[in-house]
């Protein structure tokens, strides 16, 4: 037994199972926002109503007196999906510009019923794990981009040589980006769109380059050696910080606690009034000293947390990452809050001496 | 270092090699079929309204045997967009079973645009026939 509505398709009355009318509503509603904003829409839409309305009284002959589910498919089949209707059509006004790139061409070309400009494309930034030889942050700001990973690698390389300035940038980005997990998430990553169709279609893909993976004996060796490279790289550098900055860190607990009487405490000889009394007003400031602390310890925790992580082959938890985030945020409004703070009656002692 | 360098250019080569191949496979002979089929879809449309009035399903029969169009979603916008620029018009007539049907026929001002598709033709055809007479060059 199944449930029936009663619907009206421009003046043609006609008896409906439920699902048969969920997928009808639904096309219908695909056409209505495929033909939005063009100069007679609701008529278009009232023609084709009507004509469904005829395809399903001839189906209703012979006694039969409830369109089902199947009817509604062929209906849909011979009146087409929006998409086809562009790629039948060359007048309409906006005759959207297909512009292939690269892998989507072949997307559009082995799945005709997906045209570019009817789908919305989104794009979202993802590590890309399929083409990582660290975290996958390159090759997904690459796509994120439209550029090739090669280039996003470089650039990171040559900013190397600004005081190792890519390798923050680089940790940042593995911590606070997800990584595409899901086929609908590396679709997004590459901006292709998400249906149902595209999303068989990758996931085919993707069993076949598995299956290709397996038989050439899994990942390179050369992507194991630059594996290797990076993640010695990254101890070497792990290691500079932790050395320099460690100590710093374990000097600055004590100035939160003693505030302006650490010079007495460490006997620190006098540096003349002027910084006497500024080195007093900065290491006198709490939030100021708190919000140093935060600021270089969060990436000296990060950065041994991405070591192990990824050692360990350990999986990052969401929530920490964004903890770490925020808390170095927090840290750097404590340190901007606290500097102006602790700057302001220095500076302002100094303008009325000199005024 | 250099090793993952050498590596990376390699890849970019191996893949811009693969997007330019596929950019061959991109244009094929179906795809400029189409587009000439596109191209022509109108002047047929008003081509087989000028020989008779009809309903909107013999105007889709007439397309697909011709097959011109392959689903039946792509006319009725041609339809509208047609008549909206005022080259076919409609009235209603009433059938034997269901509500009225629209009855399409061809106005004034649609049958001056057909005599220019017409023209329009003709001169491609020329054009073919030209190309084609002229022989190979060398």
């Amino acid at each position: 037994m199944k449930k029936t509505t009663t619907i009206n398709l421009n003046g043609v009355v006609i008896h409906i199972d439920e699902d048969a009318y969920q997928q009808l509503a639904a096309y219908l509603d695909s056409l209505k926002k495929h033909f939005e904003g063009e100069d007679g829409a609701e008529e278009i839409l009232g023609d084709i109503e009507s004509r469904i309305g005829d395809l399903f009284k001839t189906r209703l002959r012979y006694g039969i007196e409830v369109v089902t589910i199947r009817d509604v498919n062929e209906v849909i089949e011979i009146m087409g999906q929006p998409e086809d209707f562009d790629c039948d059509v060359l007048g309409r006004e906006t005759i959207r510009q297909e512009e292939p790139t690269g892998e989507s061409a072949i997307e559009e070309k082995t799945n005709s019923s997906i045209s570019s400009g009817s789908v919305k494309r989104e794009k979202n930034l993802f590590r890309d794990p399929d083409n990582a030889y660290l975290g996958g942050v390159a090759s997904g700001l690459g796509w994120y981009l439209g550029i090739d990973a090669v280039w996003v690698r470089l650039l990171l390389v040559v900013l190397t040589l600004f005081y190792g300035a890519s390798i923050l940038v680089y940790l940042l980005f593995w911590i606070i980006v997800p990584q595409a997990k899901t086929t609908p998430q590396k679709m997004q990553m590459k901006g292709e769109p998400v249906t149902v169709d595209t999303i068989t279609q990758n996931i085919k893909k993707e069993e076949k380059n598995s299956e290709t993976a397996l038989s050439t004996g899994g990942t390179s060796v050369a992507k194991v050696v630059l594996r290797i490279i990076f993640i010695l790289l990254a101890i070497v550098v792990g290691t500079v910080f932790v050395v320099f900055l460690v100590p710093l860190l374990l000097f600055l607990i004590p100035v939160l606690f003693l505030g302006a009487s650490l010079f007495d405490f460490f006997m620190i000889p006098s540096l003349g009034p002027g910084m006497d009394s500024l080195l007093h007003a900065l290491t006198g400031s709490i939030p100021l000293m708190l919000g140093l602390l935060f600021v270089l310890g969060i990436p000296v925790c990060a950065l041994l947390r991405v070591i192990l992580v990824n050692l360990t082959n350990g999986v990052f938890s969401k929530t920490i990452n964004w903890l770490l985030v925020i808390g170095w945020l927090f840290g750097l409004v404590l340190l901007v809050v606290g500097s102006l703070h602790a700057f302001t009656p220095f500076f302002s002692h100094v303008d009325v001496f000199q005024l | 270092m250099l090793l993952n360098l050498v590596v990376c250019i390699a890849r970019y080569l191996k893949i811009s090699i693969f997007v330019l191949g596929n950019k061959r496979k991109f244009m094929n002979t179906e795809n400029v079929k189409s587009q000439m089929r596109k191209g022509i879809l109108e002047y047929c449309t008003l081509l087989i309204l000028s020989k008779r009035q009809a309903y909107v399903p013999d105007i889709i029969q007439a397309l697909k045997e011709a097959k011109l169009i392959v689903v039946e979603g792509t006319l009725y916008p041609l339809l509208t967009r047609l008549k909206n620029a005022e080259l076919l018009t409609y009235k209603w007539v009433e059938s034997t079973q269901g509500p009225p049907r629209k009855y399409y026929e061809l106005t004034e001002k649609g049958c001056l645009f057909l005599t220019e598709l017409e023209n329009a033709w003709e001169e491609l055809n020329l054009v073919i026939n030209h190309i084609k007479d002229s022989g190979t060059p060398e």
